[in-house]
């Protein structure tokens, strides 16, 4: 069912934002997972996702006040909501619970 | 800085995205725009945030327009129609489409050349600010000289006196050399002695070596990448070369290369293998290379400070002249500078001893219009076709508008109908072009490439979007005529079949007609003016006789010492006692070429001792008797008149068009009179005079010549030989050569190749003009016929009662043929004044023309006519023949 589940970029995209707290826009995400894990994105797809994640209401967004570094325009801000919370949650469960399901067999060589 | 990001981008963005997604994407594609700038620089930062803005599309993110889905099954609806009808009139959409793919086509190759032609020197940085100096020399008022050679002080003059200039450099070109380099020798096809400012004006790419400093010093030499590979060893990379020590002809020093550098690009006007530091000029010519105010064969180009106003500029360069050489003082002749722009310099065929490789600039401009026009005449053929087919539309668009259509709804229909076709079209012609690609390369004698339309800019911008944007813009106002013309009709007329075409429309089109033919007329008389024009020249007799002679390089090897004319005379009688040759000579300039020029010439006749200008010729004396030139007083040139020590030869033969240059009023009176060389205060005898011939091609005058009898190891040895025998005189001379001049290169060529090199863009543009002049006129015919075509089909019935009621073929055909004879006949009318007007334009650029002929105009106008005539003679006698019976029961 959509809205449930969440992909690897989403989930990823969800966590940094909620890393950045008040400063989660397009550009501030993009750098964030570009530092942290090192992997370059494009600030279509950071827009592409963000919207994926409003859509599925796991996202809030506002706008902040005008700033001269973007000429003049807002940032819109996003923000993780409850939902959003309990899907990270969701996750982060569901792979403990596998994690601790692994005998230990499996990862000798 | 100018406004970033630039308002296109934005206007596109939001013209294509939701309103409220426009703040956040401008935002954050500024903010990280501004990282970037930072990061990458200017460049390439406004390229990504191009990029990146076209990233954002995405299908969620457009903008919905229309407020129904309705609009698309509408659009798949015209489009079903719009086959159906293109599928249903073979033979009208066969005409338009066959019309337009030519057209395109044509225009595609064409441009394809013109961009060639117009983007030279593009490829340098200050293209905008570099210029080249060029000078006008006077005397007693009259102008004697416009050329590109300037004095070696102007250079470093100008950039002294002018603080506009930022920089200069100054060049020399250099004659055939060679290169010994590891006991190996090079041959050297011209080098040019650049000074060290070079690289800092021209962008020549630097492959291995220091830009900054390869032509400082004395005796440096950069390699093209090319020459360079040559000179190496096997396991020898290109950077092993820097610093090699080589000899360049018998110099008594060795130069070091200092640079490779990248060929140079085919659009460059300066192109040379090998270039050499202008101080090693100064060492080999003396001092005057770098501050005299008479030797006058250096170039100069000059870089303009950003900003400045060059039209101010030109202003003050003209007192410069007056300024150093005090009106004629100096350098015998009054003195002008100008600057050329360095975009002009490869269009401009007019300046006198040009290095460069030109063209004529006004002929790419022409060729251009024509293809241009034979692309109206297609459109042409579209919008009558189109629009008199209107009234077979007109009940669909009755019952689209009964059904609730909006007038702009048909609009768009129709609108969409010229879109396709021309998309059509283009994309057909997109593959011909690709296919005739290599043939029109060669056709063209040019290194075309499809990448120039991707490479080139035009007004600044990309050629793409250009031509995109061209075509959108035609598309529309060629779809717009028929369009708005359809959707006019009104659906209770239409239903009532009240309906006609208004007379706006007829006019339109007896109007387009009428230009389409005028046009193509004035194609067929130029270019069979153009045609007669070259025959003209080529069969004028030039006051010389120069078939069958093989031209030798001269022995350059070969040292000018005291032995050289005896070596060479045995030389001659050895060739000369093969069974296939019939004399030899020697000469410092061939047929075709410019002559050498002085200014400072004096003549007894002259109790004033004003200055003289007049070309010279160093010949030797089986000059006249070879090239077939009459001696109508005195004496030829004999041995008695050579010298191994030029300053010795005190002898000369003059022209006859050279008589009143130098004041003698008949050939007598030059007889015995002196010659002066001012500037080299030698006096000389003349003992002939010798009837004019033409040197050069007959675009130029016959002008003054004086002879003079020097030999020298660069000139060139003609050998006349009996027709036919080309292999074996090829072979002979070569033996003979060999022997008598070991170590030299032997290489040959043929007179009159030569010559006719002149004639060759002329004939290219004849060529290329006979060629789009036969598609045009097979364009106009086209449309001619589709047009006759509908106009009877519309009349088959009335055709048929004519008929009935007892009609002739020849009634039949002045009651429908008249109407279109008018428009031919006043096409015609107009064309042949204009016909006259372009041709007596064309033809004053020749001296020696055949002056307009009148009967070619008429000629072409009445072959047009015929032409005409027939095709609606044929259109006519068919429908006119049908039984008149079937013609009744048509629709």
């Amino acid at each position: 069912m959509k809205g449930t589940n969440i992909g690897e970029l989403e989930e990823l995209v969800l966590l940094v934002v909620a890393n950045l707290f008040d400063n989660a826009y397009g550009i501030g995400v993009k750098q964030e997972i570009e530092e942290k894990c090192n992997r370059s994105i494009t600030i279509s797809t950071v827009h592409n996702v963000l919207q994926r994640l409003q859509e599925k209401d796991y996202l809030e967004s506002r706008y902040s006040d005008p700033t001269p570094e973007r000429g003049g325009k807002r940032k819109l801000l996003f923000r993780v909501t409850p939902s959003g919370q309990s899907a990270l949650e969701n996750s982060r469960s569901m792979r403990e619970s596998l994690w601790k399901t692994i005998p230990k067999v499996a990862f000798e060589r | 800085m100018k406004e970033f990001p630039p308002k296109w981008i934005v206007t596109l963005l939001r013209f294509f995205f939701k309103p409220e997604l426009w703040e956040s994407i401008e935002g954050d594609l500024y903010e990280l725009y501004s990282y970037e700038v930072g990061k990458l620089g200017t460049r390439r930062a406004k390229w990504r945030y191009l990029v990146n803005s076209l990233a954002f599309f995405r299908y969620h993110r457009l903008r919905q327009y229309s407020k129904t889905r309705n609009q698309m099954d509408l659009f798949k609806n015209y489009l079903k129609v719009s086959i159906r009808d293109i599928r249903r009139h073979r033979v009208f959409s066969g005409i338009n489409l066959f019309g337009l793919v030519t057209g395109f086509t044509v225009l595609l190759l064409i441009t394809q050349y013109t961009l060639f032609e117009t983007g030279f020197d593009q490829f340098n940085d200050k293209y905008d600010r570099i210029y080249r100096v060029i000078n006008d020399r006077y005397q007693n008022g009259e102008q004697v000289q416009h050329g590109a050679i300037t004095y070696p002080t102007i250079g470093p003059t100008l950039a002294k006196d002018y603080p506009e200039i930022e920089t200069y450099t100054r060049l020399f070109i250099g004659g055939r050399n060679y290169l010994h380099s590891n006991n190996e020798q090079f041959l050297i096809q011209g080098n040019l002695y650049a000074d060290e400012h070079f690289f800092e004006v021209f962008d020549y790419e630097i492959l291995e070596g220091s830009r900054e400093d390869a032509l400082k010093e004395s005796a440096s030499i950069v390699l093209s990448e090319n020459y360079a590979s040559r000179l190496l060893q096997s396991d020898e990379q290109l950077h092993d070369l820097i610093g090699r020590e080589v000899i360049v002809n018998d110099w008594d020093f060795s130069c070091k290369i200092t640079a490779i550098m990248k060929d140079m690009p085919t659009q460059s006007h300066l192109q040379t293998d090998v270039l050499i530091s202008y101080k090693t000029f100064i060492r080999l010519a003396g001092d005057g290379a770098d501050n005299s105010w008479q030797w006058s064969d250096y170039y100069h180009y000059i870089v303009l400070s950003e900003g400045t106003d060059i039209v101010g500029f030109s202003q003050k360069l003209e007192q410069f002249g007056d300024k150093y050489f005090e009106n004629g003082e100096v350098s015998g002749a009054e003195e002008k500078f100008s600057l050329q722009p360095l975009g002009e310099v490869h269009l401009d065929p007019a300046m006198e001893y040009e290095y460069a490789t030109v063209t004529d600039g006004q002929y790419v401009w022409l060729i251009l219009l024509v293809a241009i026009v034979i692309m109206l005449i297609a459109w042409i053929n579209y919008i009558n076709l189109t629009t008199s087919r209107a009234l077979e539309r007109a009940k669909e668009v009755g019952v689209r508008k009964a059904l609730g259509a909006f007038r702009k709804q048909i609009f768009g229909q129709f609108l969409t109908e010229s879109v396709i076709l021309n998309v059509m079209a283009l994309l057909m012609s997109f593959v011909l072009v690709v296919v005739l690609q290599p043939v029109f390369s060669d056709l063209s004698g040019l290194p075309l490439s499809l990448s120039l339309f991707v490479t080139s800019s035009v007004f600044g911008l990309p050629f793409p979007i250009i031509f995109g944007l061209g075509f959108m813009a035609i598309m529309v106002i060629i779809g717009i005529y028929p369009a708005r013309l359809i959707s006019r009709f009104k659906p209770q007329d239409v239903v009532k079949g009240k309906y006609s075409l208004v007379g706006d429309l007829v006019n339109m089109r007896k109007f387009l007609v009428i230009s389409q033919f005028t046009a193509a007329l004035i194609l067929i008389s130029c270019s069979v003016a153009v045609y007669r024009q070259i025959e003209f020249m080529r069969s004028q007799d030039l006051g010389m006789d120069m078939t069958d002679n093989l031209v030798l390089y001269g022995p350059d090897l070969t040292d000018f010492d005291s032995v050289y004319i005896s070596r060479f005379e045995s030389f001659r009688s050895e060739l000369m006692s093969k069974p296939m040759v019939q004399s030899v000579t020697s000469a410092g300039r061939l047929f075709g070429d410019k002559m050498p020029r002085s200014f400072m010439f004096r003549s007894s006749a002259d109790p004033e001792q004003n200055d003289i200008t007049s070309n010279w010729l160093p010949v030797d004396h089986g000059f006249t008797k070879q090239f077939a030139i009459d001696v109508l007083a005195g004496r030829s040139f004999d041995r008695s008149d050579y010298h191994t020590n030029g300053s010795r030869v005190n002898t000369a033969m003059i022209n006859e068009a050279g008589l009143s240059q130098f004041g003698f009023d008949t050939k007598e009176e030059a007889i015995g009179a002196k010659v002066l060389m001012a500037d080299r205060n030698r006096e000389y005898r003349i003992v002939g005079v010798v009837s004019n011939f033409h040197q050069r091609s007959l675009k130029e005058n016959i002008e003054p010549i004086i002879f003079f009898p020097f030999y020298d190891n660069s000139h060139y040895i003609s050998v006349k030989y009996t027709s036919g025998m080309e292999e074996q005189v090829i072979k002979a001379s070569n033996e003979i050569f060999t022997k008598f001049y070991p170590g030299n290169y032997f290489d040959y060529f043929f007179m009159e190749d030569h010559f006719d090199a002149n004639y060759q863009s002329d004939e290219q543009v004849g060529m290329i003009s006979a060629g789009l002049t036969v598609i045009a006129i097979i364009l106009a015919i086209l449309g001619l016929y589709g047009l006759v075509l509908i106009t009877l089909l519309k009349k088959t019935k009335e055709v048929g009662i004519r008929k009935v009621l007892g009609a002739n073929l020849a009634e039949l055909l002045a009651q429908f043929g008249s109407q279109f004879m008018l428009l031919i006949g006043a096409a015609a009318l107009l064309g042949v004044p204009i016909s006259y007007w372009i041709i007596s334009a064309f033809l004053r650029d020749y001296s020696y023309s055949t002056g307009v002929e009148w009967w070619v105009i008429l000629a072409a106008a009445f072959g047009m006519i015929m032409m005409c005539v027939l095709t609606v003679l044929l259109q006519t006698n068919r429908i006119t023949r049908n039984n008149p019976v079937e013609s009744l029961r048509y629709e």
